[in-house]
């Protein structure tokens, strides 16, 4: 409880008539790296604003170490932000822009100096603080924008969105780099994308919001491998989802076919939807396969193939396989019962982790 | 390319009709005396005369005080402008004055300063007796500034406009107050606005000389009523060039202090 950097109880947002949050409560531990994923006009920059300071609730309260925070304006909160279009001031230098906030601290010009070159150094752009700002690229800017928030050793920083910005090259070595940054300074970071893949590769812990709500959070990997519900399931990976029927524990029907599985904990013949990720599946002969399917159409991706196919009851698969197949040949689908993953219809979050709860202890 | 060549006949029409060709005459005209003869005595004269120095200063101070009154006024209103709703429409209000001619908004403080005018009758009505507002340097200084402000309001409120929100949040979240934001970071990304400004109203106000006839009865004189003077009075047109290449001059030299550092203006990304 006291290794809680930050923590939303019921708070909500709203703009005249438009509701942006709605009743959101989550805990925030120090020194970990978390990530508000969700699609556009979810809401996650809004909690963002409100963590900055930039926005006051409509109701609810937000701590921040222990202290009610609510009216603390976004000056006086220990917190720094990298913003999405990066906002780095025109008329300052590279050197000028990482040290702003040190100046309006009062902290020793030697001192700022200093730090201002640490800082520098750890976004890897050492010698550049006499740059002009339009001179950098857009990776260099982004580097500065971090260099510029982290010099103030905030308790928490924000990421916007913050390397959207960038090429897909880039980005994926900015992943790595402000993983690493992150470590090693022991600073909480909150990272808000829209970008799943992002979050996967970045975060300790994954909150996904949708529609002002938070739906599932988790760490990337329990996310995947257990969605909650169709939103998640469909917003995080590539996915299959079909109704089935959970006749009893750990056997689910589809399409009148039982198959074993690793769910429980539902009632008898309840109707559920099935979960099985594409690189899951394996093609191989009809009579080895434990569903038929007839190939539609098939993409080479460079690591693996992406394949359509539909079953006789026309519900469509995608299948990720590193074999090739032939369009309109009759292929089997193989996999395993772990692969299959029940969702129950409404269920809530809590509900979700007992009952997931209830039976992993059973085993 | 034939087209092009087309389209730039009335620009280049306009530069040499009314920008190349005055300024060529004028420079003629200042080297020559009244009685037609080239010479280069004009100039040695306004060099040498205490009272073409003394109109210089003048017009130069009284230029100052009304950019510095405009600047107050204008910046303060561009700032505020720019943080209403329909912002466009209460800076409309603010241009709608320039759309009326001068002379008339001018003869319009002539009745609204009179002995008998609008605010005399309001002084009286309230106490304070009738006073002599026409024809003093504060009225000048008002009605010079009430002209001009529209032109400092504008440019102002575009650079204002300009400057990326997401600036002043970042100056926040770095903690810095409302003022040090505005001293750091507004400001400094305002400035190409405010020398845009400066330069709009300054430039002009060095040759007013509609107000300083009509509402500071010719008390104050500058460059501008000493041009009218000579082309229109004295006929010595040597002179009023003269004093006009000196004018000229002197915008160079504004435009030259306000233009640089132009290309570090606070344009967002």
């Amino acid at each position: 409880m006291s290794n809680n950097i930050m923590e939303f109880r019921h708070v909500s947002q709203q703009f005249g008539d438009n509701v942006v949050l709605r009743d959101i409560d989550f805990e925030i531990e120090a020194g970990k790296f978390y990530t508000l994923l969700g699609p556009s006009g979810s809401g996650k920059t809004t909690i963002l604003r409100l963590i900055a300071g930039f926005d006051q609730p409509t109701s609810g309260e937000i701590y921040f170490d222990g202290q009610q925070i609510n009216d603390v304006p976004a000056n006086r909160r220990q917190v720094n932000t990298v913003f999405q279009d990066y906002a780095l001031f025109p008329h300052m230098n590279v050197a000028e822009n990482v040290a702003f906030g040190l100046q309006i601290k009062g902290v020793k010009k030697s001192e700022i100096d200093q730090r201002v070159k640490e800082a520098l150094h750890l976004v890897q752009l050492d010698g550049y603080g006499q740059r002009e700002i339009t001179a950098m690229s857009g990776g260099q800017r982004q580097r500065v924008a971090i260099a510029r928030a982290i010099v103030n050793r905030p308790k928490l920083l924000l990421l916007d969105e913050a390397l959207s910005a960038l090429d897909h090259k880039l980005r994926v070595e900015m992943q790595t780099e402000l993983r690493q940054l992150q470590r090693r300074l022991g600073i909480t970071f909150i990272f808000v994308t829209h970008d799943q893949e992002e979050a996967l590769a970045m975060s300790d812990q994954i909150m996904i919001i949708n529609d002002g709500t938070i739906q599932q959070s988790g760490t990337p990997v329990d996310i995947y491998d257990e969605p909650l519900n169709h939103f998640v399931a469909d917003f995080i990976g590539e996915s299959n989802i079909v109704p089935g029927v959970m006749k009893a524990d750990y056997l689910v029907t589809i399409d009148g076919q039982d198959f074993e599985c690793v769910d429980a904990g539902m009632r008898p013949n309840e109707r559920v939807e099935v979960v099985i990720r594409p690189e899951d599946l394996d093609i191989t002969t009809v009579d080895q396969g434990k569903l038929t399917v007839t190939v539609d159409t098939q993409l080479f991706r460079g690591v693996d193939y992406q394949i359509t196919a539909h079953d006789q009851r026309n519900h469509e698969w995608r299948i990720n396989s590193i074999h090739k197949t032939t369009v309109g040949a009759q292929v089997g689908l193989a996999f395993d019962p772990e692969d299959i993953h029940v969702m129950r219809y409404n269920e809530s979050e809590e509900d979700f982790d007992a009952r997931l709860d209830s039976y992993e202890e059973d085993d | 390319m034939r087209q092009k060549v087309f389209f730039t006949i009335p620009y280049t029409l306009w530069i040499l009709l009314f920008v190349i060709a005055p300024l060529v005459l004028i420079f003629y005209q200042s080297f020559f005396n009244i009685d037609g003869q080239a010479t280069l005595g004009n100039y040695a004269t306004y060099l040498t005369s205490r009272v073409y120095l003394k109109m210089t200063l003048n017009s130069v101070w009284y230029a100052f005080l009304i950019t510095l009154v405009t600047l107050v006024i204008s910046y303060p209103t561009a700032y505020v402008l720019n943080r209403l709703p329909n912002k466009q429409f209460w800076l409309l209000l603010v241009i709608l004055p320039t759309w009326i001619n001068l002379l008339l908004k001018t003869y319009a403080f002539i009745g609204l300063f009179s002995q008998t005018g609008t605010v005399n009758q309001f002084l009286r009505f309230v106490g304070l007796g009738s006073h002599q507002l026409l024809f003093t340097d504060a009225s000048f200084m008002f009605v010079a500034a009430y002209i001009e402000i529209p032109f400092m309001v504008l440019p102002i409120f575009n650079s204002l406009a300009e400057i990326n929100p997401s600036l002043i949040n970042a100056s926040k979240d770095l903690g810095a107050s409302q003022w040090q934001t505005f001293t750091k970071v507004v400001w400094p990304l305002s400035l190409p606005g405010v020398k845009a400004g400066i330069q709009a109203v300054f430039i002009p106000s060095l040759s007013l000389f509609m107000i300083t006839r009509l509402i500071g009865g010719n008390r104050v004189i500058t460059l501008g009523t000493a041009i009218e003077e000579h082309f229109l009075t004295t006929q010595n047109w040597g002179m009023g060039s003269t004093i006009g290449v000196i004018l000229i001059l002197a915008m160079f030299i504004v435009m030259f202090i306000t233009g640089e550092g132009r290309q570090k203006g606070g344009h967002r990304e």
